[in-house]
């Protein structure tokens, strides 16, 4: 008896350190091994993103942010019993002022999560949040925020599902403007409730840069303003005004007017048009570079009527004589194909090309469009009077205004930009985008003499009269593209494309201004309608950046400044805007 | 001796003993604290009722305990079948008889009352060679009954923990070797036939558990979960433990049954291995005093009683270690004294008392 007892002692004493031996082995040998499962178990690796970065203007005003915007979610699975969802559903279709019928439909489904109304009022926001209705939840969401509204939204592009940028510059530089990716650790209980989480990185480091870009937002406020009156005034189909700093290619104002067309494409970069006349100041630079005309050589004006292969080229006022200064303030056809005579095929479309036509500039804008520029040996006869005056060649606005700013800066071609800087998050500059050079088209001395004719155009008895600046010389160009019409294989003097570019003032030029009308309803020419667009523009453009007169009229005159900036910001025409 | 005697001679006689029980004890409620304070103090009440029984028991002779083993066996059975029919039910298993906010398992106050009737019916003429096998049967039967009506409850654990309790009792009582060798002949031939009714009439969730034994990995977020997070569990604690906090386990809710079962699952993440060392050790000393009680007693009845008592309690102890490590499948066996549960706590600190009991009123 007392052996059993015994032996029953030795079995249980075996037992223990069987049980002693595996917690030895669990504990000790495998810890790490366990540890490893427990962690695997119960943390959970998320990604975050850090918030997108903003834009500001040249000044430094903010014209892009973020801000979070109470959205109403809903667990569908909380009004599956009828009585009790009943009341709150009669009660959220009171306060969000839609159907009880619709939200019924919205919360029949499966699933714990489905969203009741994105972007709520404050006080819808306020009664959700202190009313805590069992099933609804008030959530954040994060979203672009534009304070200067929609004379940027063409600019800056939008972003699309998951913030990322699918328009613009949003989309030019979404990789510097796109937050940086964290991680967060979740620690997640049996049920998958979490119950604290780890950054592992602070939210504030991972926060996109903020881009500094070339704009100027009240002058680019200001020409969105006057380029819709404009267009609303000819019942256009839409319009550009780009505004550029001939120096340096920054583009400072980039209003686009385009009624019914999607964001996609802005036509500053992406509209393929024939130039019209302003491509005679390619033309006239181009012989006047390589010493073909003089300044003060006559053309023969052949009243009117020029004999070329396969018809004749007319003009609106009949001359006898032309001097190449009169041929540009007059836009003459005749006289300008003359000049591109002289010039012979090669050598003009060896001037083409270096003032950029047929290659896209490299503007940090997405969706530009290279024009078309056919080489010599695809020209007809007639090819070479034709693109003399701007036809048989397809440009985009942003092309006329960085070849003619190689005009007004003394000869460089510079790339045209949007983005100066790109600054962290601690203020370091992490991308510049300097001004760059692309290559020397014409002389100094070829640009002194032809900004000294483009005056004569904005002079009495010029085309681009209605221009004029008080106190300032405007060295400008117009141009009325007809639009080719695919359907009647002619151009028609019922659509055009209305332009005026000008260089101001002509003595230190600042400001390469380019305003484009499309086919407005009424028979326009580029001297009565874009004209008065750019000298609008223009005037605003002068006082905002206090640019010095070339005459007796001082920059700083409180008459003429009060004058300019008194019209500019009539307080209808900022009312219309908003 | 009277009362207040008794008492101050248990603290200076046996201070070990006490300090160990009492010391386990007040483990099991940290071990609760950690999981859910609430546990902590209701586990701390039952604590402290069980150490008023702990303390009057000592007083009753154990001799007359025995005597009254009869009526005490009739009145559990009598609860069992009150259970059976009216008792109170939770997650699936109707085991209690509810008065009020206080919850009592008959079953687990069944096991003592077995040990007790097992001793006073067979333990007498213990010089001669082992029971005869009618005896067997009786014993056999005695245990079959409230095995029968605890099963139906159902709970597995406490059904096993009887049957343990009669095997205790034979072994150390001893058989006829011609009623062994039958008996083992016999479950040989009929063990087949037992376990396919015995399979039968098990529950799908007891079934699983078996199987899962059988293969743990097979399925590690479904039947082998329990064993799975039980031993990731304890092979967190490492050396030292995570500390009584630390135990993330039972914080984000893996381990299931943390507080009953898988106590000691939990104690092992806070306590890491050192701690399991010193608890097994702390076990062992209680097992050792048990193994003295009834060597040292003269009285045939007393040596079975005190054997017996210290067997269950080593039993229990080992087989819910063995399941926490995953050496034996689940099985609802609690671990005495540290998993949470009124009844079970009442019932060890009252076999513990019985055991003290034996050493202070035996003939030495």
């Amino acid at each position: 008896m007392k052996v059993r007892t015994t032996w029953v002692v030795v079995g249980v004493l075996l037992g223990f350190l069987v049980v002693a031996g595996r917690l030895f082995d669990v504990q000790v040998v495998g810890q790490s091994r366990y540890r490893k499962a427990s962690l695997l178990e119960h943390q959970r690796f998320v990604l975050v993103r850090g918030e997108r970065g903003g834009f500001l203007d040249r000044n430094g005003q903010i014209l892009a942010a973020n801000r979070t915007i109470p959205s109403l979610v809903a667990d569908p699975q909380m009004f599956r019993s009828r009585v009790r969802s009943r009341r709150v559903i009669s009660r959220l279709a009171a306060v969000l002022n839609i159907s009880q019928a619709t939200l019924m439909q919205r919360l029949r489904k499966g699933g714990h999560f489905v969203w009741v109304r994105h972007s709520l009022s404050p006080s819808q926001a306020d009664y959700f949040r202190t009313r805590r209705l069992p099933g609804l939840f008030v959530v954040e969401e994060e979203k672009r925020f534009y304070p200067h509204g929609r004379a940027f939204h063409a600019v800056l592009g939008a972003t699309g599902l998951d913030n990322i940028g699918v328009s613009g510059l949003e989309k030019t530089y979404d990789r510097y403007l796109a937050g940086h990716q964290g991680a967060r650790i979740l620690e997640v209980s049996a049920r998958g409730r979490s119950y604290f989480s780890v950054d592992q990185h602070p939210s504030e480091t991972l926060a996109g840069n903020t881009l500094y870009t070339t704009i100027d937002s009240r002058l680019q406020t200001y020409a969105q303003v006057a380029l819709d009156e404009q267009v609303e005034a000819f019942s256009a189909e839409g319009g550009v005004v780009v505004v550029m700093d001939p120096w340096t290619g920054a583009v400072l104002a980039l209003a686009t007017n385009r009624t019914g067309k999607t964001l996609e494409m802005n036509p500053a970069v992406s509209m393929v048009y024939e130039p019209g006349s302003i491509f005679k100041l390619i033309t006239a630079s181009a012989a006047l570079n390589e010493h073909k005309v003089t300044p003060d050589e006559t053309f023969d004006g052949h009243d009117g009527a020029f004999r070329i292969p396969g018809g004749y080229l007319h003009d609106d006022e009949p001359e006898t004589t032309l001097t190449l200064a009169q041929i540009l303030a007059k836009s003459s056809n005749i006289g300008i194909s003359q000049v591109g005579l002289k010039l012979g095929p090669d050598l003009f479309y060896r001037y083409i090309r270096a003032f950029g036509f047929g290659k896209k500039t490299g503007i940090d804008f997405p969706g530009e469009s290279a024009g078309i520029v056919h080489p010599p040996d695809r020209w007809s006869r007639r090819s070479i009077y034709s693109m003399s005056m701007g036809q048989e060649v397809g440009v985009t606005p942003i092309q006329i205004a960085a070849a003619v700013s190689a005009i007004a800066n003394g000869g460089q071609l510079m790339r045209p930009f949007l983005v100066q800087r790109v600054v962290d998050r601690s203020g370091h500059v992490i991308y510049r985008r300097n001004p760059k050079a692309v290559r020397t088209v014409v002389s100094k001395e070829t640009c002194r003499i032809l900004l000294g004719l483009m005056k004569n155009v904005v002079a009495p008895g010029g085309t681009g009269v209605h221009a004029v600046i008080q106190g300032y010389d405007v060295a400008g160009k117009t141009g009325t593209a007809q639009v080719y019409d695919p359907l009647k294989h002619a151009y028609t003097r019922r659509r055009t494309i209305d332009s005026f570019v000008g260089v101001f003032p002509v003595s230190h030029p600042s400001l390469v201004i380019l305003a484009v009308v499309i086919k407005p309803r009424h028979l326009s020419w580029g001297g009565t309608v874009a004209a008065p667009l750019f000298r609008k523009v223009a005037e605003m453009a002068l006082v905002h950046f206090r640019i010095p007169s070339d005459t007796v009229v001082s920059p700083s005159d409180p008459v003429l400044g009060g004058r300019v900036m008194a019209e500019a910001l009539r307080p209808e025409r900022l009312e219309k805007f908003k | 001796m009277k009362f207040p005697t008794l008492f101050f001679y248990v603290f200076r006689a046996y201070p070990d003993f006490l300090g160990a029980v009492v010391g386990l004890t007040l483990v099991g409620i940290l071990v609760q604290w950690s999981i859910d304070w609430h546990l902590a103090i209701r586990q701390g009440v039952w604590a402290f009722a069980g150490f008023v029984f702990f303390f009057i028991l000592l007083n009753v002779p154990y001799t007359s305990l025995l005597k009254s083993s009869i009526p005490i066996y009739g009145f559990l059975l009598a609860l069992l079948l009150f259970v059976h029919f009216a008792g109170h039910e939770s997650h699936g298993a109707r085991r209690w008889i509810g008065f009020g906010p206080l919850m009592v398992q008959p079953s687990e106050f069944m096991k003592i009352s077995l040990l007790l009737i097992l001793v006073w019916l067979f333990g007498k003429d213990l010089e001669r060679e082992g029971l005869p096998f009618e005896k067997v049967l009786f014993a056999l039967g005695i245990t079959a009954i409230p095995g029968f009506l605890i099963a139906k409850q159902p709970d597995l654990g406490t059904t096993l923990g009887l049957y343990f309790a009669l095997g205790v009792f034979l072994v150390l009582r001893g058989i006829r070797s011609r009623t062994f060798f039958l008996a083992l002949w016999g479950s040989i031939i009929l063990l087949p036939i037992f376990w396919q009714v015995l399979w039968n009439h098990l529950h799908d969730f007891q079934k699983d558990r078996i199987r899962t034994f059988l293969n743990p990995e097979a399925d590690p977020m479904g039947l082998g979960y329990h064993t799975l997070q039980s031993m990731v569990a304890v092979g967190s604690g490492g050396w030292f433990g995570q500390g009584l906090k630390g135990a993330t386990q039972v914080r984000f809710r893996y381990l299931p049954g943390a507080h009953t079962d898988f106590a000691f699952a939990v104690f092992s993440e806070e306590w890491g291995f050192l701690g399991t060392i010193l608890l097994l050790a702390v076990n062992g000393y209680i097992l050792w005093f048990g193994y003295k009680t009834a060597l040292n007693c003269k009285d045939g009845r007393g040596f079975l009683l005190a054997a017996g008592l210290t067997c269950l309690f080593g039993i229990n102890f080992l087989i819910n270690a063995s399941m926490v490590v995953g050496i034996l499948p689940v099985v609802g066996i609690p671990m005495p004294l540290l998993s949470y549960g009124g009844s079970a706590l009442l019932v060890s600190l009252m076999g513990l008392s019985l055991l003290l009991n034996i050493r202070i009123h035996a003939k030495t």
